[in-house]
């Protein structure tokens, strides 16, 4: 029945008209408090996009730049994923500096890679976080680097000065390598000329005289 | 006799000169065409300075007619010099802004990035050699600039027991090059730039003796760029190629920041360490750390007020 239809029902028989109000307090009750279904239960991909909604500027995506990603290029079946807290010999061995590799005090692999999902990582609460989303598990423990890169004191931008919308923030492992981030020492580029007739100071640099 | 004559018709002649009512401005206007045939003929630097150029007016009384015609001009000259098409543009100050760069002493390693990538970016010459950021190689627990070398040449940095201070133009708001110009060729723009102007600059160097962060340079002879390496975008007031006999410096890249991009030595550091923005700006990054971190002033001192700031993590 349609709510003309009720109208005119109710207008027609008063006795209907009460039930008629209860009804269409009802209907107004289900249209308030509606929801979908699935929003009771979250996906994994609403979780993941959760720690990006959290900042007020976007960050430059990290996954295009992975040299060996996706991971199951390689791991296949369910015979590649040895999830046994163990000495890497034979693969990833250059991968081991951030942790100490197989000190079971100390993190190793899964302390930040998933434990099944290798295309994910993970915080220590749980929580599955996208290759993109590093800097959420960076920031577990490297908390203060965290609130100033959110400040925009530590790490880069890209793009414009102008307003944040105009500008991306380069992720933690952007810049550092995410299993070795102590910067590599390199090489200076060449030293300005020295002027006519001035000798170049010692590498020591200058002492005071006086 | 004859002398007589002569004498006569001479001063005959000069009688009429005189009582002929010459107009000043026909009289002004030849003396000042004597004058600019007098001093470009003998140089012979007649391809140098054109008429317009050498009779143009101070910047700040153009009008954006003429501005533009300067522009055109100087961009045909650049080609019948180094045969390349640039685009030079003045871009004004934006509204509301002021800009403020500040610099992490912290996590500088002193691998001179930015000192050539500004040389890239601004146009700067390569023989001789000059060059708007100089990294000065300090030993740790001092900032005494004088203990600074600006000519270390290591394997790797950063070394030990050192830490690194990049300085470059301050853009001080009490300028003390701008106070010492005689001839008003620097200035301080509205977004608290401190310009030269190329062509009015006389090359006194009074400038260079004033500022305290050593931080302008002079043209000694006509730069030398490689053709495949000039910048095509150009600023008026900042990256177009200088010519002799004039003062240059950091100029925090006008050209990109007054459209919203930041400038050449932020883009290439690796390590994150410049920070620029708009000081008037809340939201600003530059804001965030004069809030939250620990800032010096090089030579505070002096009160020239720089805005160009350090700060510590």
């Amino acid at each position: 029945m349609g709510f003309k239809n009720l109208k005119r029902a109710c207008f027609l028989k008063p006795s209907l008209r009460k039930l008629g109000g209860l009804a269409t307090a009802c209907l107004a009750f289900i249209v308030l408090t509606y929801q979908p279904l699935w929003a009771e239960s979250p996906t994994p991909e609403s979780t993941e996009s959760a720690p990006e909604s959290i900042l007020s500027f976007s960050v430059v995506p990290r996954i295009p730049k992975l040299n060996m990603y996706p991971c199951t290029d390689c791991h296949t079946g369910d015979k590649d994923y040895n999830n046994q807290e163990r000495i890497l010999k034979e693969e990833h061995v250059e991968m081991a500096t951030h942790f100490r590799n197989g000190d079971k005090d100390q993190r190793w692999c899964h302390s930040c890679h998933h434990e099944k999902d290798y295309l994910h990582l993970t915080a220590q609460n749980g929580q599955i976080v996208t290759f993109n989303e590093a800097y959420v598990v960076c920031g577990q423990c490297h908390g203060t680097i965290l609130r100033d890169w959110k400040k925009n004191i530590h790490g880069r931008r890209v793009g414009k000065w102008v307003s944040p919308a105009e500008a991306q923030a380069a992720s933690c492992t952007e810049c550092h390598n995410s299993h070795g981030p102590k910067f590599k020492h390199q090489k200076p580029l060449p030293p300005p000329q020295l002027p006519r007739g001035k000798k170049a100071p010692s590498q020591e640099g200058h002492k005071k005289e006086h | 006799m004859v002398d007589e004559k002569k004498e006569s018709r001479s001063s005959y002649l000069l009688e009429r000169t005189l009582n002929k009512a010459l107009p000043r401005r026909t009289f002004l206007k030849g003396l000042a065409v004597g004058t600019a045939v007098a001093t470009l003929t003998p140089a012979k630097t007649a391809e140098a300075f054109s008429f317009s150029d050498f009779f143009k007016k101070h910047y700040k009384e153009l009008s954006p007619q003429e501005k533009t015609a300067m522009l055109t001009r100087i961009e045909a000259e650049t080609k019948k010099r180094y045969g390349i098409d640039v685009k030079v543009e003045d871009p004004p100050p934006m509204d509301g802004v002021e800009f403020v760069y500040c610099l992490n002493l912290s996590k500088c390693i002193g691998c001179r990035k930015c000192v050539y990538a500004c040389v890239k970016e601004n146009n700067q010459s390569r023989d001789p050699q000059i060059q708007y950021i100089k990294v000065l190689e300090m030993p740790k627990g001092s900032l005494d600039v004088h203990e600074g070398n600006m000519y270390y040449d290591h394997e790797d940095v950063p070394q030990k027991d050192k830490f690194y201070m990049p300085v470059q133009c301050h853009q001080c708001k009490h300028p003390p090059c701008v106070k010492v110009c005689p001839v008003e060729a620097t200035w301080k723009e509205p977004d608290g730039i401190v310009v030269i102007d190329y062509d009015w600059c006389i090359g006194c160097r009074y400038c260079e003796a004033a500022c305290p962060y050593e931080a302008r340079r002079f043209n000694f002879t006509d730069p030398k760029i490689p053709t495949e390496e000039i910048n095509p975008n150009q600023g008026y007031l900042s990256n177009r190629i200088r010519p002799r006999g004039v003062m240059e410096k950091c100029t925090f890249c006008l050209h990109r920041t007054r459209k919203g991009l930041y400038p050449a030595c932020l883009e290439v550091c690796p390590t994150g360490s410049r920070k620029f923005g708009n000081i008037l700006d809340p939201n600003s990054e530059v804001r965030a750390v004069i809030q939250h971190k620990r800032i010096f002033v090089l030579k505070e001192e002096l009160n020239t007020m720089p805005r160009f700031l350090y700060f510590f993590d």
